[in-house]
């Protein structure tokens, strides 16, 4: 029998509206879906970068949630990863003149293209489970500052503007790509090939 | 001398209001034979990048579902300018031939809203 192979991508949205809010959610794979083939997550959550006087990036909580997945009434988890909090993502993503004078003019490449984690699950259930738990909470705190302080003396310096997100409401992105087949076939050997 | 074997084409989108959705759609070239891949760019790349969120199907078929957002296709000056075709996974029959967008846009602490252009580009392979 001919076989159709084609991805499709599915994009489950977890709304978190609350701090530390802890969710349980499903996620139904497609028909004729053979294998998850890769996972990608982003956050909507967002903090401005925090410098300090050697220009390093810092911040004082970087996580805005905890999200794994499992086989259904099994337990099982297969997947599970800290979501870090946006931080001028973008910046990284552009090619930046960095010091020309001390460089010797020299380009530097930051940041790299958006991939998907590769995985190879065979999918024999209809849906798949998941959780989401905040902790974005702790990062009330968060502040920039206008000059570059000493390091000692951070802590001392006045809150110079407020940068966290003041709304906690943000969106959780889960994006699945699964292999299909398109039509029925009596076995396939190797799903994910 | 040899002709180029990739057709490229591409459709605007223009963003005109916060938090909205926007659609347009092109046919490709009548002597495609296969798609093999699309990119998305924008005059401005961060609002691109922090605001928008798309659906793209191909010939009826959905390609990129809802919500899908911009910056997981968004490919800048990091990337090699031969590298940022987006290939789909397959090489897909260009049926009735109807490219569509829907593009919504979100509103993002890290951005203002201003009017802004997305710009959707398909490559295909020409008939042998």
């Amino acid at each position: 029998m001919e076989q159709v192979r084609h991805i499709k991508y599915v994009v489950k949205v977890i709304s978190i509206t609350k701090a530390a809010q802890k969710i349980h959610f499903t996620v139904r794979h497609p028909e004729n879906a053979t294998c998850l083939s890769g996972i990608a997550i982003t956050a909507t959550c967002y903090v401005r970068r925090l410098i300090n006087r050697d220009m390093v990036t810092r911040t004082v909580n970087d996580m805005t949630g905890f999200l794994s997945l499992a086989i259904p009434n099994k337990g099982d988890v297969f997947y599970s990863d800290h979501i870090k909090i946006e931080t001028d993502n973008f910046l990284d993503k552009t090619e930046q003149l960095t010091r020309s004078i001390l460089l010797g003019q020299k380009f530097e490449f930051a940041g790299k293209r958006a991939e998907y984690f590769d995985t190879e699950m065979p999918i024999t259930d209809a849906l798949m489970e998941g959780y989401y738990e905040d902790v974005s909470s702790g990062n009330n705190t968060s502040i920039v500052f206008n000059s570059t302080p000493r390091l000692d003396i951070n802590l001392q310096l006045p809150t110079l503007q407020q940068v966290r997100n003041p709304v906690a409401n943000y969106k959780v992105r889960l994006y699945l790509r699964y292999v299909m087949h398109e039509k029925e076939i009596p076995q396939i050997s190797s799903p994910c090939k | 001398m040899a002709r180029s074997k990739i057709i490229k084409e591409y459709v605007d989108v223009q963003i005109t209001s916060a938090n909205a959705t926007f659609k347009a759609n092109f046919e490709v070239d009548k002597h495609a034979a296969l798609i093999i891949g699309i990119a998305i760019s924008s005059n401005f790349d961060d609002l691109l990048y922090y605001r928008g969120s798309q659906r793209i199907s191909i010939n009826e078929m959905e390609i990129y579902p809802e919500e899908y957002e911009s910056k997981m296709l968004l490919q800048v000056l990091n990337v090699s300018v031969n590298e940022r075709i987006i290939k789909l996974g397959e090489d897909i029959l260009p049926g009735n031939r109807q490219v569509e967008i829907d593009y919504k846009d979100s509103d993002h602490p890290a951005t203002n809203f201003q009017p802004y252009r997305v710009r959707l580009y398909v490559y295909s392979k020409l008939q042998d």
